[in-house]
């Protein structure tokens, strides 16, 4: 039976720092991957990734289990990639503005969206695609940011999120409602509904 | 694009089974709300698209290598044994308090005297505020050379 988070932060506040190498291997993927999409990735994230444990290696020892070891670690994670995108002085790497043109000759758009008619619960996202609907992460905030790559990406819920980010629960509904309007409006060519009668099921 | 708060909650699956009742009914009769809650679960779709990046294969052992040559964040626990300094100040309060108390009062400056450090002594202060007593302190012996000397004796009047 796998050890539990708390027991293996016992462990390791007792001594055993090998314990904390589980911890790692448990949470690596999702703390480098939530680091990715808020910084945009690169060579960074893994440095930023491995600042974040080292952190909480150093602080374990002020843990005392009153939240789950998971909403700390993401809100040590949340904290210093503030910090790190307000050290940045270079702008996110985008490789084409969503608020470019995107109409060709005939008027009509040019962008590769979806098939949401064959494929609509399972979406396939090309390389192109799936670099515009990161370059749009990236143009939120950082506060809606957050939010929405917790709660829509990540699948924390609106508890888990407030907890990690210190904020009201009604603070992260109200972001997480911003941060849809605003990538709604940047992906609307990829998610127009043609006619006004498709309305997906639920 | 509409802004209606009932579209996340949809998208969230937190409306009641009669909230999504009436929501479905409100999109039948509206069209431009039906197609704003349908890209809007599209957005949501192309959110969850999106790969889960996966670390290098090395960042585990590159984490561990630098944890391991930090201190280890080991915690203290409590022992009876091992009196917390909290304990430790509660007993020295109780005994000059005891000392107050037992001793004759013949005039209006009965004195107790014990010997502790600063800290404890600000701690006395603290708890004999209340009861109008004025802790005084006193270095322990007289010479420059004892200037240092950590433990004061401190006396209390009143």
């Amino acid at each position: 039976m796998q050890p539990t988070d708390l027991e293996l932060v016992e462990r390791v506040q007792s001594g055993d720092t090998e314990a904390f190498g589980v911890l790692v291997r448990r949470y690596q993927q999702r703390v480098y991957s939530h680091v990715c999409r808020m910084t945009g990735g690169g060579e960074d994230a893994a440095d930023l990734t491995q600042e974040v444990f080292v952190k909480v290696y150093n602080s374990l020892n002020r843990f005392r289990g009153q939240a789950s070891f998971q909403t700390w670690l993401f809100r040590v994670t949340a904290n210093l990639c503030v910090d790190r995108h307000r050290r940045a002085t270079r702008a996110p790497q985008v490789t084409r503005s969503l608020d470019a043109p995107l109409a060709g000759e005939d008027g009509e758009f040019e962008v590769e969206a979806p098939d949401w008619e064959q494929n609509p619960e399972q979406v396939l996202l090309t390389a192109e695609l799936q670099q515009q609907v990161r370059s749009a992460i990236l143009q939120l905030s950082e506060k809606l940011r957050a939010v929405v790559v917790m709660h829509d990406l990540e699948g924390l819920s609106y508890e888990e999120i407030a907890a990690a980010l210190g904020i009201p629960v009604g603070t992260v509904k109200s972001r997480l409602f911003n941060a849809r309007a605003a990538l709604h409006e940047l992906l609307l060519p990829y998610v127009r509904v043609r006619s006004a009668g498709g309305t997906g099921g639920h | 694009m509409r802004r209606d708060k009932t579209i996340h909650a949809w998208l969230d699956q937190r409306l009641s089974p009669a909230e999504r009742e009436r929501f479905a009914e409100r999109q039948a009769a509206d069209p431009a709300l039906a197609a704003t809650a349908e890209e809007a679960r599209r957005v949501q779709q192309l959110l969850r698209a999106l790969p889960v990046d996966e670390p290098p294969a090395d960042l585990a052992d590159n984490i561990m290598r630098a944890v391991r040559t930090a201190p280890a964040p080991v915690v203290r626990r409590w022992a009876w044994w091992q009196p917390s300094r909290a304990m430790m100040l509660a007993g020295a309060t109780v005994a000059v308090l005891a000392a107050v108390v037992m001793l004759p009062r013949e005039d209006s400056r009965a004195v107790a005297t014990a010997q502790l450090t600063d800290t404890d002594r600000r701690f006395v202060q603290e708890c004999l505020r209340d009861y109008h007593y004025e802790v005084s302190t006193r270095l322990a012996g007289s010479g420059p050379a004892d200037r240092a000397v950590t433990p004061t004796d401190v006396v209390l009047e009143f």
